[in-house]
């Protein structure tokens, strides 16, 4: 039998091009294998998203004792409430009984915690309220089934969430996040939830994040885009765990989406990416803010999710206006991008790739995707802080 | 003592309730379909009854566990009660205990 001849998977000099966490000049993108690989999807599960806080709610939505929101962090459902004292609470949406999960909706109002197996409940501080003929069991101990809790903090009107119990606050590890968003989004506390779209993505959750850290693609995959923002002062800074795109609205007559023009309107499109998932985004006008946020639900799949608040839960003609632009044209096309990447990174043509960093750090510069590609690098490898 | 059962299908059968007897096993006893699928732990809101105004204001109260779970019954009524927790008394005797059309379950949730 004919043997075919061995087939070289990856490039040879690979060795010498690699991700530099500090050089951003110089580097590579992370390796494609890090994006189609079960096994470090699998770390990446621990190691980014048991660790990472994660974006649950605005405070708007558990503003009541009983008011809940669940979420998906990785592959854990988490449910966040504000139990009966007050206090806001995090939860592993599982029953401590036969791990039924607990609620089903993604959000909604209780006076206690329900598992609808065999009908245990708790109360809204995680104690066991009731356990169906435990009084005639030996040695059955209520306080030892109290559920699993997680991490949890309100910071910068958004409540989020954390599965390592010992992690330092998220107003710790990104200090001056607030005072961006106050900026850019002075009603943030006001806010109300108003809209969620969803999306199953085929592609690795970075893929997704890479394509919103640089807009370097924007000229020639989001044509209608371009014309909506002013490219030459367009701006993209990092910070220690986020980054932030700001660009001018230009007076542009043939614009695919108007912008209302007012007193006290803001007049600039500001994108804020969040490690791990997070991309904040604030459209010219009232009071507004969208969040994109992107949770894995296998090595080479993603839920996208892309909640709007506004001043009010009801949406103004323009705001709808800018949710129908975002859903139909935008998101769909980055989808697409982000669709087609995946799929070139499973080739055996491609290995790594050279990010494009110049020297002004100018509006397509993709020195965002080197900042975000590095805190992936350093999550898998802490044993190096400098990532070499 | 003597209750009046109304449901949907019958507008009033009289029983008779023995002192101290939890209500949901005397109904059950008389063939009134009120599964009560938690066995008494105020979670599952299928032995959801409606009371007499008279009979209501004559019981003990409900305690804050019975009120979490009534107050999650889209058919809530001022004289609402889980009948696992109404303890039969001489005092009930003539009232009227009406077992709602559409029944409630918070574990199908």
């Amino acid at each position: 039998m004919n043997q075919a001849a061995p087939v070289e998977l990856k490039p040879l000099e690979v060795t010498k091009r690699k991700l530099d966490p500090n050089n951003p000049g110089l580097s590579y993108t992370l390796p494609a294998e890090y994006y189609i690989s079960p096994e470090l999807y699998k770390k990446e599960l621990d190691v980014v998203f048991g660790r990472s806080w994660m974006f649950a709610c605005h405070m708007s939505q558990v503003e009541e004792p009983g008011q809940y929101v669940k979420i998906m962090v990785g592959e854990e459902e988490v449910l966040v409430t504000k139990d009966k004292q007050g206090q806001i609470r995090g939860y592993y949406n599982v029953c401590m009984h036969r791990a039924h999960t607990l609620v089903q909706d993604t959000s909604g109002q209780i006076n206690f915690i329900t598992c609808p197996y065999h009908a245990w409940t708790y109360n809204l501080d995680g104690t066991v309220r009731s356990a169906r003929n435990c009084e005639n069991v030996d040695s059955f101990c209520k306080e030892d089934f109290s559920l699993k809790e997680v991490k949890v903090e309100e910071y910068a009107s958004f409540i989020w969430v954390n599965l390592d119990l010992n992690a330092e606050s998220l107003a710790s590890q990104a200090p001056d996040l607030k005072a961006k968003l106050l900026e850019h989004c002075p009603d943030i506390y006001k806010l109300k939830f108003a809209h969620r779209e969803v999306w199953d993505i085929d592609a690795n959750w970075k893929t997704t994040i890479d394509n919103f850290s640089e807009c370097y693609h924007c000229a020639p995959s989001h044509p209608g885009f371009v014309d909506l923002v002013d490219m030459p002062n367009y701006t993209v800074t990092t910070h220690d765990i986020w980054n932030v795109h700001v660009t001018p609205v230009p007076v542009n007559e043939n614009a695919p989406l108007k912008v209302e023009v007012g007193e006290g309107k803001r007049l600039e499109y500001v994108a804020i990416f969040l490690w791990p998932n997070m991309t904040m985004w604030i459209m010219p006008g009232a009071g507004n803010i969208g969040l994109l946020y992107m949770n894995p639900t296998g090595p080479e799949t993603t839920r996208e999710h892309m909640d709007f608040y506004f001043l009010d839960k009801e949406p103004t003609p323009e705001e709808w206006e800018s949710i129908v632009y975002l859903r139909d044209v935008l998101q769909p096309e980055d989808i697409d991008l982000c669709v087609k990447v995946q799929k070139g990174l499973r080739s055996r043509s491609y290995n790594v790739g050279r990010l494009l960093v110049d020297h002004k750090r100018s509006g397509i510069s993709e020195h965002a995707v080197h900042h975000f590609q590095s805190m992936v690098y350093r999550a898998h490898h802490p044993e190096s802080a400098d990532g070499k | 003592m003597k209750l009046t059962v109304v449901t949907k299908n019958e507008s009033g059968r009289e029983i008779q309730a023995i002192d101290g007897a939890p209500l949901v096993e005397v109904l059950k006893q008389n063939n009134f379909y009120v599964p009560a699928s938690c066995g008494g732990s105020m979670a599952c809101s299928t032995c959801h009854v409606m009371l007499d105004a008279d009979t209501y204001a004559n019981l003990p109260p409900p305690s804050e566990d019975e009120e979490d779970v009534l107050d999650m019954i889209p058919q809530l009524t001022a004289t609402s009660r889980l009948s696992c927790q109404v303890i039969c008394r001489p005092e009930m005797d003539g009232g009227i205990v009406t077992i709602p059309n559409e029944m409630s379950n918070l574990l199908a949730k």
